[in-house]
């Protein structure tokens, strides 16, 4: 893929239609753009505006829709797949950085910080999010598309209709298959 | 595990589910006859269905958002129904912690009141601790000013207290009618700090005392209620840290809660002496000592602001107490509710009979030397930090809005985001309905805004992954728009020098400067990390900028003089904060705004930029705004010193003046 030069843009829309509509190939031009900026978003969210406050990677989504998506151009299933997308991607920018920042899983610091580095980012929400993830590699090992809806509705705050378009089962199913989620990796966060 | 035993686990904790959970273990063992462990499996997973909604449905991230509480008329109880040895007879009233009711004590014959937490609440586990708290710290206490715990108890999903059944009304009632007459005032006042005397000695803090929670009875006995937000204060012999509340909820009532409640900052009993001069003066003058239109304009009042003079038919001792109740720092007030208590006696020394004050009439010529020395003082005196005058809410339409903003004085112009998308929008400076600005390039951050306050200086954002983009001229008044030379910023991060003539921009962790058709480009600094937030000073010598260093660490503000290849960090030795960001001078130059984090809190900060010969001034930083909001990128109007800051999640913003 060539690399992409400012002042030469790309009709995300049209990628996004076409990727849902089962061009592949399309998905190789988006997912670039889309990670970009996304982390783009984030981390203007994370580390300038408001860098000792909470951020909504729900709302990280729904910006980079907007501004890559034409609004008026774009169907209501290319919305869901613009967000199972983000959802992939926000989980691991959102990993990463709170791994960068120092977090572990046992809730300490991996690396010493002072105490003016420790409330730049609330700290239980790092080790939340590195655990939450932990426990969703597990959960995807034993029923994978239960990872996968949770991935949706918590990363990029899908509706249960949406899932269900993406992932072709009944929204009820969504509901129960998400309900019984939430308790495996709650318990598998206990742990 | 395998596919079939997971989707018997799943099976059977559906089922379970749908059953109440009286129920759910007589199920599993009829369904698990023979396997031990596939019952333990389903157990286990439905210990953990309420908790895992705390952690996916309500994660930390939307915990601002407000609790959905039952619609009215749906009540938790029907008379005549039974709680423990407790029937229902009817409904008094709800408040924010649960619906009250009158109830029969079917074994001691007598009545009480019964405060039931509602089912929906009672899911939330922060709610039934709360709600457990209250007992717990009302129960542990015996003071006739004190209403008293008689039961608490858990039926199902219904958690209740029962107490006993005050008969009068609240406070708040009677204020309603006017102000309280004086001697009125000291019986009740005198009652509160008894009561609180008590609590306080048991090591409780209440923590939300205000008019509708002090009950008068008809004999004008006063009863301390809803000790919901009370707090357990450490004390010598217990080392472990009750932390109560979670960071960053703020408990209490705006208008009642003392300056350390407002900065959630830890309180001691101190805190609820503060809220007991709020009562105080209310009673006085029958209307709020901290006025406000909403909770941050009173919460800002709580912080900052002297209540209202007290009427003149008020004892000036009263007005002492009252003003020593209400020191914003808790070292200045009365130390104990004790000391309230005896100071308000109507024999104690501090509160004699209302007198006129005597007028002092001697040494006139001591007077007017002292006034000499005073004039000389006042010539040479150290200027006072800066403060913010007044502050004005702009908007309050519930859209996140995206930094910078740009001000021409009277309006202001932001990114906000609405269901269509991104648009560019402006408001007045004096506040009101925020509506759309036409603008000729479409999807574009705002950059600057030309001296002369007739162009934007824009960075339309292709629809790419390059975080780089073209600056654009847009007139503000209408036309078509010019590009800038082929100039190209990184994150938008570029400002025009205050003649206009020349623009400074970053691109590729370079500071560059160039002439304003984009022609003569020069280098100016390099730097490892995304510079943005750029702006030139007033005298045109220097630009500051912030820097993200990447990787999260902490971003920092810098400064790059124009004339020279060197930059260096504007506060290298502070320390208070944790990151700073996003400055820009007044327009006369005198102050530099910027916003830092303190203490988990984002704030707006200024320094001191210009100071005259004779005088003495620390040069600063000095705190700007208080507030539990986030006040994020302060631009400066250019028609006065006034500063702007706002905040991007329930989306007001507010503007204030140095």
């Amino acid at each position: 893929m060539e690399p992409l030069q400012a002042g030469h843009p790309v009709d995300v829309t049209g990628l996004l239609r076409a990727w849902s509509a089962g061009d592949r190939s399309a998905l190789d031009q988006l997912a670039p753009i889309l990670h970009a900026e996304l982390k783009r978003i984030a981390r203007r969210c994370m580390m300038r505006e408001r860098p000792d406050h909470t951020l909504q990677p729900t709302a990280l989504v729904n910006e980079a829709f907007l501004r890559l998506i034409n609004v008026q151009g774009a169907e209501w299933q290319d919305r869901a797949h613009f967000f199972a997308l983000s959802a992939q991607m926000m989980r691991r920018i959102l990993v990463k950085s709170a791994i960068a920042r120092g977090a572990s899983k046992r809730g300490g610091s991996a690396r010493k910080v002072s105490l003016e580095d420790a409330v730049i980012v609330s700290p239980k929400r790092d080790v939340q999010i590195i655990k939450l993830d932990e426990a969703l590699e597990e959960l995807a090992r034993v029923d994978p598309r239960k990872a996968q809806i949770v991935e949706l509705r918590f990363f990029a705050g899908m509706n249960f209709e949406e899932i269900a378009a993406v992932l072709k089962v009944s929204s009820r199913t969504i509901v129960r298959e998400w309900s019984v989620s939430k308790a495996w990796l709650a318990r598998e966060m206990d742990r | 595990m395998e596919t079939d035993r997971w989707s018997r686990i799943q099976q059977l904790y559906h089922a379970a589910q749908e059953l109440p959970p009286s129920a759910r273990a007589e199920f599993l063992s009829q369904s698990c006859l023979n396997d031990p462990e596939l019952r333990r499996e389903v157990e286990s997973l439905l210990a953990y269905e309420k908790q895992a909604d705390g952690l996916l449905e309500n994660p930390e991230w939307k915990a601002d958002t407000p609790p959905e509480t039952a619609p009215p008329g749906a009540r938790a109880m029907a008379v005549g129904s039974q709680l423990g040895s407790f029937r229902i007879l009817d409904f008094l009233g709800a408040g924010g912690m649960g619906e009250v009711y009158r109830a029969r004590d079917t074994r001691l014959h007598r009545d009480v009141a019964i405060k039931v937490l509602p089912a929906g609440l009672a899911r939330e586990p922060e709610r039934v601790a709360r709600f457990e708290r209250e007992a717990r710290a009302a129960g542990a206490l015996n003071h006739p000013n004190i209403v008293a715990v008689h039961d608490i108890g858990r039926d199902h999903d219904t958690y209740w207290i029962a107490t006993e059944l005050v008969i009068g009304e609240p406070l708040a009632k009677m204020i309603e009618r006017g102000p309280v007459v004086v001697h009125r005032v000291l019986q009740i006042a005198t009652q509160v700090a008894d009561g609180l005397a008590a609590a306080h000695a048991a090591g409780i803090v209440h923590r939300d005392l205000k008019p509708a929670n002090i009950m008068i009875t008809r004999d004008w006995r006063v009863k301390i209620v809803d000790f919901g937000l009370a707090l357990r204060q450490r004390t010598s012999q217990d080392s472990t840290t009750v932390d109560v509340t979670d960071e960053g909820t703020i408990l209490g009532t705006a208008g009642y809660m003392s300056p350390e409640q407002v900065r959630r900052e830890a309180v001691d009993h101190r805190s609820d002496l503060f809220s007991v001069g709020v009562v105080l003066h209310e009673m006085c003058s029958g209307k709020r000592a901290f006025p406000g239109a909403s909770s941050i304009e009173v919460m800002n009042a709580v912080l900052k602001d002297q209540p209202a003079e007290l009427p003149a038919s008020v004892p000036p001792a009263l007005v002492l107490i009252v003003r020593r109740c209400l020191e914003k720092d808790p070292a200045r007030r009365f130390q104990s509710a004790a000391d309230l208590g005896f100071a308000l006696q109507p024999s104690s020394p501090s509160l004699p009979p209302a007198a006129a004050p005597k007028r002092r009439t001697r040494l006139k010529w001591a007077a007017l030397a002292a006034a000499a020395v005073a004039a000389v003082f006042w010539l040479t005196r150290p200027l006072p930090p800066p403060q913010l005058t007044a502050t004005v809410q702009l908007t309050n339409d519930g859209r996140g809005k995206r930094p910078p903003w740009l001000s021409d004085g009277s309006r202001i112009f932001f990114r906000s985001l609405s269901a269509a998308g991104m648009e560019t929008d402006q408001v007045s400076v004096k506040g009101g309905e925020s509506i759309a600005l036409p603008l000729p390039v479409k999807n574009a951050d705002l950059v600057d805004i030309s001296p002369d306050r007739t162009e934007l200086l824009l960075c339309p954002y292709e629809k790419s992954a390059v975080p780089v983009c073209e600056l654009w001229v847009a007139p503000l008044m209408g036309g078509s728009a010019r590009r800038l030379g082929s100039l190209a910023a990184q994150d938008g991060a570029a400002a025009w020098s205050p003649d206009g003539r020349q623009v400074v921009y970053a691109k590729d962790q370079e500071l560059h400067i160039a002439t304003n058709d984009g022609t003569e480009v020069r280098k100016l600094a390099t730097f490892s990390g995304v510079i943005y937030a750029l702006h030139w000073s007033p005298d045109g010598s220097t630009v500051r900028f912030s820097v993200d260093p990447g990787a999260g660490a902490p971003g920092s503000l810098w400064e790059a003089p124009i004339d020279g290849n060197r930059a260096y960090p504007l506060l290298p030795g502070w320390k208070t904060a944790t990151y700073t960001c996003c400055g820009t001078w007044t327009p006369d130059g005198k102050y530099f705004v910027f916003q830092a984090g303190v203490n988990g809190m984002t704030n707006v900060w200024a320094l001191r930029e210009k100071v005259a010969w004779f005088q003495r001034a620390e040069r600063g930083p000095f705190q700007l705004t208080n507030s539990p909001l986030e006040m994020l990128h302060p631009v400066s109007s250019p028609d006065g010193s006034a500063c702007l800051s706002t905040v991007t999640r329930n989306a007001p913003s507010f503007s204030g003046t140095i």
